[in-house]
């Protein structure tokens, strides 16, 4: 009987550390994934939202040879018939963090199809960790076809389009 | 013979006491530790919800732009410089004080303006803002 009464009262004593430990070991299988989890996920938002900001700037590229052809003057860029380039550094917004660059380049500028390569390249700082920090450049590329209509240039319909992106990252 | 049985008896009733000491004890350290580690999972999870709702501001910040910039592209040029500054869809009431903006600057003559569409909203009251920045021309892309 005696014995009987201390193994109740052993489980006893235990058991409320037990329940305890119980509870936060199930509350950690739903905090830890939810924490490593939405960290990436917020970079990956960023990431998504200048992407959008590099493909804009990439057809800001292709904006910029139609107008070329039409009113300016594309042989005072760079290069020779077989192809001209010209690259618009900071074509930021004052006082927002999307600074971007672009990158132009065209194939047989003087022919009957000038076909326009425009990368537009937008970077950003991340934090890496406490007084780290990396620049990633995010760049998308818009390839198309022009062609004449009337006396005007234009984009080719469809338009021929070859999105491409790639990241590079350096600390600084 | 009977005096071990006794010191028996008594080393049973100490170990007794002890053991019933014990449990409160138990039930102050479990208290301690599980009011430390219930703060610090609360503060995971309210950090969590905090990225969240910032990954959710900023996707519909990024397709209001989006959508505004599809709008804009798809208008001639002579519309396009009668643009209001300013512009709403029902994507923005999701955000909280938020307004949306146009801005046509000049460029390098009448027919190339550089485009500006921004969202601007706050949040636990900081300002935050997104921005995508083109060019449209007078005979550029869907223009034709």
């Amino acid at each position: 009987m005696q014995v009987i009464i201390k193994i109740t009262r052993g489980r006893k004593d235990g058991s409320i550390l037990i329940i305890g430990m119980t509870i936060l070991a199930f509350l950690l299988v739903f905090a830890v994934p939810h924490l490593f989890q939405s960290s990436p996920e917020n970079k990956v938002t960023d990431k998504s939202a200048n992407y959008s900001a590099a493909l804009s700037l990439a057809e800001a590229g292709v904006e910029r040879v139609i107008w070329e052809l039409n009113y300016g003057d594309i042989s005072s860029w760079k290069g020779d018939s077989a192809s001209r380039t010209l690259t618009i550094s900071s074509h930021q917004v004052p006082a927002s963090e999307v600074i971007g660059d672009i990158e132009i380049r065209v194939e047989d500028p003087d022919g009957e199809n000038p076909q326009v390569k425009s990368t537009g390249r937008v970077a950003y700082t991340s934090p890496l960790a406490e007084g780290k920090t990396a620049r990633v450049y995010l760049e998308r590329t818009a390839r198309v076809e022009l062609e004449r209509s009337g006396y005007d240039w234009v984009c080719s319909f469809p338009q021929k389009q070859m999105p491409a992106s790639s990241v590079q990252g350096s600390t600084i | 013979m009977q005096e071990p049985t006794n010191k028996k008896k008594e080393t049973a009733i100490k170990r007794k006491k002890r053991e019933e000491g014990l449990t409160y004890i138990e039930v102050l350290v479990t208290m301690v530790i599980l009011s430390v580690v219930l703060i610090a999972l609360l503060s995971c999870f309210l950090h969590g919800f905090n990225i969240i709702s910032r990954m959710r501001q900023t996707t519909i910040a990024t397709q209001s732009i989006q959508k505004e910039l599809e709008i804009i592209r798809n208008m001639s040029f002579n519309d396009i410089l009668t643009l209001d500054s300013s512009f709403t869809n029902e994507s923005l009431s999701f955000l909280e004080g938020s307004s949306g903006a146009v801005n046509i600057e000049d460029s390098l003559g009448d027919d190339i303006k550089k485009l500006t569409v921004s969202v601007f909203w706050s949040y636990r009251g900081r300002q935050l803002r997104k921005d995508v920045v083109t060019y449209i021309t007078r005979k550029g892309i869907n223009r034709k």
